[in-house]
């Protein structure tokens, strides 16, 4: 089922959580909204499940304007950080009770709760109480009771976020294969931009209640639209030089070499966005950035801070002037101190707007 | 991490929902304003009459009369202040045994358990029942309490029979029966402290005594302020035990304001007047609420609480 | 360093510690045995000094409880009075606690220490206006006056208390089971209700305890239909003859219930006695 968010507000008093929020969610994408804490994201989701109304705006599931209904009547499943477990209920009570309340027979309710513990890989702990399993046990629990009843939309609330890393790379993976096998609509909120980056087939960038960018995961890490993208997205983030644009079309760059590295296409594209004083940034990713040997043509000099050796990849911070910045490369012998070239290839080099 | 939204969450706006609240609060409401709001207002009006029911049903306003007579009723001053010394007393002593009962108990030796339950029951049994056992004990001539002293060589004593000793004889009921109640929310506090911080003590060099100041008791401080607040609360209408025991004899030496009052208003039918009384009480018992909260920081401590 | 301590030391502290222990449930058990024991005494042996510790135990005393002192009635009148107050106290204390932990209301702060100052208020201050409109009405000496008199003491209590109890249930719960189909009212009723009974349960518990041991107001608001255990308890004692040994079997009989109740209630009496403000 589609979903479409249309110039939807959420205020609390004073405070504005969502401002004015438009998207429309393909039927069966998988759909991520990614940000920090506060950025609105759960608000939305929240607003999609009817768990909380929207101040302004309509909400449209199928075509159907369901903006005020309760959330029972949006036929959506949701699945929450905390799990939202029924504490008291055994496994199979907990996957049993929205086909209880949908008032299914017993047989039909035993084997449709069968069918999906077996597709979680659950059907040993039927008989337990939530508080007797692993966080990772509980999510799934939590997954088969939003999948037991085949809802056509799917919710997600940061769900991996209690888990330790390895589980979560693990459950990455199962929760997206699921889904899209069973060709659900789901939308999933994180701020874990790896989660997002795996799993999505668009992303939605929220900062401060406004979708910044919604693009498909590679479109977002390779072209950034403003520099909070840049810098959520990637670890290392993207290095981000001051830059601006001078009246007879000039770039000034706070690292003069890689200003100049801006090809004619983003050239274009700095003028569009740069802010009326002519204010944007040039951004770089740091496995794009090439270490040469100081005095290298075209290159620009910089010095070694630090080197930070992870096993698969190095990272060498670096220093040119007084802008600090970042390279990702293979192991090295680079010490603290070093003198050397970089190089930003011009394809790589992209303008980046700023945030309001 | 908490969720982003967490702050809201607990103030969700459903669809649908909006008379819903209303109509959970609703009985609530009308019940506090009926049997509570009401009968408040008619005694603030009540004390400003001469109503008296022995001298037929009529009353006429008198305005300030009668607080004016209160302010140079030495019988009533004189039950401010033995309720003031009774709550002081009472309330500090059974703060600093349960306190000691309190770190005592937090060794978790066996059979502590079942110790630690057989000393809640006095805050159990019914105030009136307290009252008549303490009474039965404190006999000069019968009681218990004389000959158990005799065994150990005290001369037998008046206890509540003599007016210089029936004050501290009732003050030792009080304390007797409340505090369990301070005993039984201090050790929740005391047992649920995190260990790290006596652990670091230890490894520093604290000796037991100085962890206990400068850990154990800082850490309790919310704990403590919130239980003698509500036994400062229930200390000063302190009614049940007295009754039975002296009714606020001999000579008057444990009249304590409840007692006074009831006289006032039951034995010589005094309404007005008693109504006077009980504002000027109720006003009493809010200042010293209000220094109790001021002096402890009590407001922040909750506010602290709440933003955890 | 702790484990090197010489033995002999250790010992003597735990023996202090045993010492100490017994000593104050002495101090605090003594009375209650004291007057159960009472309560077993024939008049002759209650008036023995030095006091008798050995007697042959005698039921006479619960026997006259109900011939002498009307208790069967009493026992009634308390039942019923104590059952309505906590029952209206109960079910109009957890809506509010509902509304106030679950519901964005307006200026529910307010309405939260409004209920909580009635907790603070001295019952001598309402006792007469309560005294003069119930003669009013003639509800003067009946079950409803207590009961109405009682449901209000107890109402903010079960308001803070249950808020609290309440709120311990995660939100997502409740959410959860909207999600999957509830209405609002069956969310409560199947999966928050459930959750919520032994926080009921020791709410109520107390609620009872309170309006079960009250003495103040059953005095002054009855004198004959509806008196209660504690006011005829209080009869017993008069200035000149005092029945000691029936005195104190109508304080066990009193007693009695308050104390297995609460006992059983133990965990989570911490809690709802400090107004949820501790944990126990």
């Amino acid at each position: 089922m589609a979903i479409q968010i249309n110039n939807v507000y959420k205020r609390f008093g004073s405070l504005t959580v969502v401002n004015g929020v438009s998207v429309d969610i393909a039927d069966g994408e998988f759909f991520v909204m990614l940000g920090p804490s506060g950025c609105g994201k759960t608000t939305t989701l929240r607003m999609v499940a009817g768990l909380e109304t929207a101040s302004e705006g309509q909400i449209f599931i199928d075509g159907r304007d369901m903006t005020h209904a309760e959330p029972r009547h949006r036929d959506i499943a949701m699945a929450f950080q905390d799990y939202g477990l029924y504490p008291n209920m055994t496994v199979f009570q907990n996957i049993e009770f929205p086909l209880k309340i949908r008032k299914l027979a017993p047989a039909e309710r035993r084997r449709k709760v069968e069918e999906t513990a077996g597709r979680l890989g659950i059907s040993d702990y039927l008989g337990r109480k939530p508080a007797q399993m692993s966080g990772g046990q509980r999510q799934r629990v939590s997954l088969a009771r939003a999948l037991v009843r085949n809802p056509k939309v799917f919710l997600m609330d940061e769900p991996l976020s209690n888990l330790d890393a390895k589980l979560r790379a693990v459950m990455r993976t199962e929760i997206k294969k699921l889904v899209t096998d069973l060709g659900i609509t789901t939308i999933y909120v994180t701020h874990d931009q790896i989660e997002a980056m795996s799993m999505a087939d668009r992303i939605a960038v929220m900062r401060k209640g406004d979708m910044v960018q919604v693009a498909p995961p590679l479109q977002v890490y390779d072209r950034p639209a403003t520099c909070f993208v840049a810098d959520f997205i990637g670890s290392p983030p993207m290095n981000l030089f001051k830059a601006e644009l001078a009246n007879n079309g000039r770039v000034v760059c706070q690292v003069q070499g890689f200003g100049d590295a801006l090809d004619d296409g983003e050239r274009d594209r700095a003028r569009a966005m740069a802010d009326r004083h002519g204010h944007f940034a040039v951004g770089i990713r740091p496995e794009h950035l090439q270490c040469v040997a100081a005095g290298t043509p075209g290159s620009v000099e910089g010095i070694v801070e630090l080197v930070e050796p992870l096993g698969q990849t190095t990272n060498i911070y670096l220093l040119s002037g007084d802008t600090k910045y970042v390279v990702v490369t293979d192991r090295t012998t680079l010490r603290a101190g070093d003198t050397i070239g970089v190089i930003a290839p011009g394809d790589k080099v992209r303008a980046v707007g700023l945030d309001r | 991490m908490a969720r982003s939204d967490t702050k809201t969450a607990d103030k969700a706006q459903r669809p649908g929902e909006g008379r819903i609240a209303m109509l959970l609060l609703a009985p609530t409401m009308i019940v506090m304003t009926v049997v509570g709001l009401y009968p408040l207002l008619h005694s603030l009006y009540i004390s400003l009459t001469n109503y008296n029911p022995t001298f037929g049903g009529g009353s006429s306003l008198v305005w300030f009369e009668n607080y004016a007579r209160a302010f140079s009723d030495p019988q009533f001053w004189n039950a401010v202040g033995l309720t003031l010394i009774f709550t002081a007393v009472s309330v500090t002593a059974s703060l600093v045994l349960a306190v000691a009962l309190s770190v005592l108990f937090n060794q978790r030796h066996p059979g502590f358990v079942v110790l630690r339950t057989i000393i809640l029951v006095p805050m159990l049994i019914t105030p009136i029942a307290v009252g008549i056992t303490w009474r039965v004990m404190m006999m000069p001539d019968l009681g218990v309490l004389n000959y158990l002293l005799g065994l150990i060589g005290i001369p037998p004593q008046l206890w509540a029979s003599n007016a210089s000793t029936a004050l501290l004889s009732v003050i030792l009921v009080d304390i007797w029966q409340w505090t369990p109640f301070m005993f039984l929310i201090v050790f929740a506090g005391i047992s649920s402290l995190p260990k790290s911080p006596f652990e670091a003590a230890a490894i520093d060099g604290a000796s037991p005594l100085r962890a206990f100041f400068s850990i154990t008791l800082p850490m309790l401080k919310p704990v403590i302020v919130i239980a003698t607040l509500l036994r400062i609360v229930d200390a000063f209408r302190t009614y049940d035990t007295v009754y039975i025991i002296t009714r606020g004899g001999p000579d008057f030496a444990t009249d304590l304001v409840s007692v006074y009052l009831q006289r006032v208003n039951f034995r010589f039918f005094d309404l007005g007047y008693g109504s006077a009384l009980s504002w000027l009480t109720l006003i009493i018992v809010l200042l010293v609420v209000l220094i109790f909260v001021r002096l402890t920081g009590f407001m922040k401590l909750v506010a602290d609480k709440e933003n955890r | 360093m702790a484990s090197q301590k010489p033995l002999l030391s250790r010992a003597i502290k735990l023996a202090a510690a045993y010492a100490l222990a017994l000593i104050a449930t002495a101090f605090f058990a003594f009375p209650v045995f004291w007057m159960s024991s009472s309560s077993f005494k024939s008049e002759l042996d209650i008036s023995q000094y030095p006091p008798v510790w050995s007697f042959a135990p005698t039921f006479e005393n619960y026997a006259k409880l109900a011939s002498e002192l009307d208790a069967f009635d009493a026992f009634v009148n308390s039942a019923v009075i104590v059952g309505l107050a906590t029952t209206l106290a109960m079910v109009c204390g957890t809506m509010a606690a509902y509304a106030l932990a679950r519901f964005d209301v307006k200026g529910k702060e307010v309405i939260a220490f409004e209920v909580l100052s009635i907790r603070m208020l001295p019952p001598i201050v309402s006792v007469i206006p309560m005294f003069i409109i119930a003669r009013a009405l003639g509800i003067f000496d009946t079950y409803w006056l207590l009961a109405a008199a009682y449901g209000l003491a107890g109402l903010p209590f079960v308001v803070w208390v249950m808020r609290v109890f309440i709120q311990d249930i995660p939100q997502s719960i409740e959410e959860a089971a909207m999600i999957d189909g509830c209405s609002r009212f069956q969310t409560f009723w199947r999966v928050t209700l459930p959750l919520l009974l032994p926080g009921l349960a020791a709410t109520m518990v107390i609620v009872f305890m309170f309006a079960w041991n009250e003495f103040l107001l059953a005095s002054m608001l009855t004198s004959q239909n509806a008196k209660t255990l504690p006011v005829i308890a209080a009869n017993a004692i008069k200035p000149k003859a005092i029945a000691w040994g029936l005195a104190s079997a109508a304080g066990v009989v009193m007693s009695l219930p308050v104390v297995v109740l609460v006992l059983m209630m133990q965990r989570y009496l911490v809690r709802g006695l400090t107004l949820g403000a501790v944990k126990g």
